[in-house]
């Protein structure tokens, strides 16, 4: 089995070795190698279906892996569950289902406080800082919150834990763009501030490219193409999306995970 | 007459406590479990198989108790996610595994023709026995459910991959609140088999578990008045179908038919016209880190 050089890289922060993984027979990750560097904003790009969120899922434990090791800061969790996972420092904020809808923001805050407890208040003054928008909704219970506030919530809940490595599935999907903007600087923010790396699943090809320093693109569950986000050129993408192959794009240095 | 409402009141206090552990588990903790006649099966085989054996009183209710728990963690141990739709149907089975074993092993507790067991001969003894089991599990629950557990439970019922997500191993939870759940249930069952006298598979069948249900869902799930509120109310129809059968002379059995009918229609009408029960949970507000 061959590893690219991107997954050898020391002191990833995350590094997928021959991963492969999905939901009980179903499989989707088909032996995907990545690394995650320290303090950088790795977009991931694919077509629907191509194992987007279902990477995310798998980092945080929530699928079945069949092959292949995890690496976090170079411990194997591969067999860790999803609360040890956290505990150990992965923010994972889904696309849906992202808050507790019964509940007001700030019990929200409170739960997301679990692993800090001591430092529940500072963190929520941090996140507070961060969205104000969310300290005038405090009272308020999440399910009531418009679809921009909701997002807030659910990266600020994540926030809470003081994770070391933050996940981001689709932050944009179903936002307007003003809205839209204010979660982008976020992250921005979040990743200047902390320090921490942020992998981050997008549809919004525009938008993520914005912000990412490095982009992966994957196809049927592999990755198909790594680069430097200010290398990516419209066709090479377009080639790799309806494609599945960089045949028609030779000139991006394609790294296939299958041998 | 009067005694007939004695023990009337005796058993709808009994089928509370029972709808009380079935209340922590669904309505609570969002745990979905088809099988709760079985640790009120385990409680009341505790005395039975005690008496069949020559064992005293308090061997048989610890028998019980040993048992409910010993079983709960028996069926526990092979599910890993207990919010899943599986875990309906592991504890359906199980309690049906634990009536048909009962039902075919005779020297257990006397097989399909039961066992008779201490009789609380006094029934106003039995009802203040039953009146005050049901006043501490009342207590127990309101403790649970005001408590950090009881609002991370129904955190968990709410959506129990994202609390995993924050940290808390939701499993841990929902295994302790079982646990607890049908160690209430075997309580109830011990002190059925006291007051009846009689312990037999034919009182532990599915039947019984959805007729608990319906008391719940009725009464409002959730809400540990609502458990008690739909219990009686339940009850209260069983009882009135049998003085409406000698009422109206048609035969027992069609009349006992037409009471699960019954239920049937009232379930209907809760989900068309009262969601929340006849006693709404109250809305909690959650603002600790719990436990």
């Amino acid at each position: 089995m061959s590893v690219p050089p991107e997954s050898r890289a020391a002191g990833a922060a995350l590094r997928l070795d021959a991963v492969s993984a999905g939901y009980g027979p179903l499989v989707i990750l088909d032996r995907l190698s990545m690394a995650l560097r320290p303090d950088e904003i790795l977009l991931v790009l694919g077509a629907n279906g191509s194992g987007k969120s279902t990477l995310l899922k798998t980092v945080m434990g929530l699928t079945t892996i069949t092959g292949g090791i995890l690496h976090k800061d170079d411990v194997d969790i591969t067999r860790w569950a999803t609360h040890r996972r956290a505990a150990g420092g992965i923010g994972y904020v889904p696309q849906n289902n992202n808050v507790f809808a019964g509940l007001s923001v700030r019990d929200n805050l409170g739960m997301g406080a679990y692993l800090q407890p001591a430092k529940r208040a500072a963190a929520q003054e941090a996140v507070l800082d961060l969205f104000p928008r969310l300290r005038e909704r405090l009272g308020a219970t999440a399910g009531a919150l418009s679809g921009g506030e909701r997002r807030m919530l659910s990266i600020a809940l994540t926030l809470m834990a003081d994770p070391a490595v933050l996940l981001l599935d689709e932050p944009s999907s179903d936002l307007a763009p003003a809205m839209i903007d204010l979660v982008f600087a976020a992250i921005q923010r979040i990743r200047r501030e902390r320090r921490i790396p942020v992998l981050l699943v997008e549809q919004n090809v525009a938008r993520g490219l914005a912000i990412a320093d490095r982009v992966v693109v994957l196809v049927r569950g592999s990755v198909a193409a790594d680069m430097p986000a200010a290398a990516v050129q419209r066709d090479h993408l377009h080639a790799l999306f309806l494609h599945g192959s960089v045949g028609a794009a030779p000139a991006i240095q394609a790294q296939r995970s299958v041998p | 007459m009067l005694d007939f409402l004695v023990f009337a009141v005796t058993m709808i206090a009994i089928w509370s406590v029972v709808a009380l552990s079935l209340d922590l588990q669904f309505g609570l903790c969002g745990l979905v479990n088809f099988g709760q006649i079985l640790p009120f099966a385990l409680g009341a085989y505790g005395p039975a198989i005690s008496a069949a054996h020559g064992g005293s009183i308090s061997a048989g209710l610890a028998l019980g108790l040993a048992m409910a728990a010993v079983g709960g963690v028996l069926v526990l141990a092979p599910v890993g996610r207990l919010s899943q739709d599986y875990w309906a149907l592991v504890s359906l089975g199980a309690s049906e595994i634990f009536r048909l074993l009962m039902v075919n092993v005779t020297p257990i507790a006397g097989g399909q023709d039961g066992t008779a067991v201490a009789r609380v001969s006094n029934p106003l003894a039995a009802l203040g026995l039953a009146l005050g089991l049901l006043l501490a599990m009342l207590l127990l629950a309101r403790r649970i459910d005001r408590s950090p557990l009881g609002r991370l439970m129904r955190v968990l019922r709410e959506d129990d991959l994202l609390v995993a997500t924050l940290g808390r191993n939701p499993f841990r939870v929902q295994a302790l609140v079982t646990v607890v759940a049908w160690l209430m249930a075997a309580l109830a069952g011990a002190l059925y088999a006291h007051v009846v006298g009689f312990v037999a598979p034919s009182s532990f069948s599915v039947a019984e578990t959805f007729i608990v249900w319906t008391a719940l869902i009725l009464g409002g799930a959730g809400s540990l008045l609502g458990a008690v509120v739909g219990t009686a109310f339940v009850q209260f129809i069983s009882v009135s179908t049998r003085f409406l059968a000698a009422w109206s002379g048609l035969p027992f059995d069609l009349v006992a038919n037409l009471r699960l009918g019954i239920f049937g229609v009232v379930l209907v009408l809760v989900f068309l016209l009262r969601r929340e029960g006849l006693v709404p949970e109250r809305k909690v507000r959650v603002d600790a880190v719990g436990p």
